[in-house]
């Protein structure tokens, strides 16, 4: 007959091995040894009492817990609120951008006599065009230097597909010279 | 706004400070007298102060456990208070499959597993056991020899022997609860006690 595996042992040491099975157990030498060392080894383990900490600690306890808690509570509503200010800030910074972006770019008389300006002179186009335009941008500047992409993204701002693609659509065609120009300004100052 | 709450003749000011926490309302004062599962729904509903009695109802065994594992007083306590941080804050994910004992014991027994491994292997260092006074001193000091060998050998036993030869031998669990807590079906969890004793019996020789 099989002897007994180890969980018919467990069921032995705690009396519930079933009528069957126990008689192999009565027979088999090799299996009353095993269980008989292991219930000594449990007997053993089992005879180890843990000193109980005395009735003022459990307050203590509680209190403390509650503390940690509140703490950890108030630490993490602080970093909310900071994240959500920041959000704010990086939101109002890049709605600040595509507003102006657009605004410039739809100037209907802007366009108009753009056409005619050469692209040499797209630098001043702006400042001609729009007295107040250069503290526009410096404000929009400041705004957006300390934004990273990722806060962007975090912020939920996304660029559609083809936005690039319409933005461009809409230039005249000096914008477009002047495009080209920063664009190639940008390209061999990174050394790209 | 009314708080009380734990347990009479105990700090009634479970009141956490928090942004944006609902007061508790009118009915809900005694939480004490709830039982778990509207503890947590309360708690999850934005109530910290029901966590109080949890608290209490759950921070013997809880400690217990966490004693057995760290074997001295301040590492138990300080394991057991970061269990019960780690429940609040992972109440929402409690959905009542299995009961909150049982899932306070495996947050205890995760918790004691990973930041009690650096102990892993050592002699605990106050577990000298309860003293009977009664009991003649050359006798008692035998004991807590014999004592403090068992507790070394436990604690070098695998993780999940050794987690669960303490919930069945010293806490008494049932098998298919063992089984809840440490992930894994009762024939697993009797085979884990078996191989747990009979590494023992290796160690102990």
């Amino acid at each position: 007959m099989k002897h007994l595996t180890p969980t018919e042992i467990v069921d032995l040491l705690e009396g519930k091995l079933t009528d069957a099975r126990l008689n192999h157990a009565d027979e088999c030498p090799a299996c009353r040894k095993e269980v008989e060392e292991l219930r000594h080894v449990l007997l053993r383990s089992a005879d180890t009492s843990v000193s109980e900490p005395s009735p003022l600690f459990w307050d203590h306890f509680a209190a403390r817990v509650r503390e940690e808690i509140g703490a950890g509570e108030r630490a993490r509503s602080k970093r909310f609120a900071w994240l959500g200010a920041r959000h704010a800030v990086t939101a109002g910074a890049v709605t600040a951008v595509l507003i102006l972006v657009v605004a410039v770019l739809n100037a209907p008389e802007r366009r108009e006599q753009a056409t005619d300006v050469p692209a040499a002179a797209g630098a001043d186009l702006l400042a001609r065009e729009a007295p107040h335009a250069e503290e526009a941008w410096a404000a929009v500047r400041a705004a957006a230097e300390d934004v990273r992409p990722e806060d962007v993204h975090e912020a939920g701002i996304v660029a559609r597909p083809g936005s690039a693609d319409r933005a461009i659509d809409d230039l005249t065609e000096a914008e477009r010279r002047e495009l080209l120009q920063l664009l190639e300004h940008e390209l061999k100052g990174s050394g790209a | 706004m009314a708080t009380r709450c734990w347990d009479n003749g105990v700090p009634a000011d479970w009141k956490l400070d928090l942004v944006g926490t609902a007061a508790p309302t009118a009915g809900t004062d005694d939480w004490a007298l709830q039982d778990d599962d509207a503890l947590v729904r309360a708690c999850v509903a934005g109530h910290p102060e029901a966590f109080g009695p949890i608290v209490r109802r759950h921070q013997r065994q809880v400690y217990a456990v966490c004693y057995r594992f760290a074997g001295n007083h301040a590492d138990a306590s300080d394991l057991a208070q970061d269990v019960f941080i780690r429940a609040y804050r992972g109440l929402h994910r409690f959905k009542g499959q299995a009961s909150l004992r049982t899932w306070l014991y495996r947050i205890a027994v995760n918790v004691c597993l990973n930041k009690g491994s650096k102990t892993r292997g050592k002699t605990p260092l106050d577990a000298a056991g309860i003293r009977d006074p009664a009991e003649q001193p050359d006798l008692a000091l035998l004991r807590e020899e014999r004592a403090a060998q068992v507790r070394a050998a436990i604690a070098r036993l695998p993780r999940k022997q050794r987690a669960t030869l303490i919930l069945r031998v010293y806490h008494e669990l049932p098998h298919e609860e063992i089984a809840a807590i440490l992930g894994g079906s009762v024939g697993a969890a009797k085979a884990n006690l078996f191989h747990a004793l009979v590494n023992l019996r290796k160690l102990l020789q």
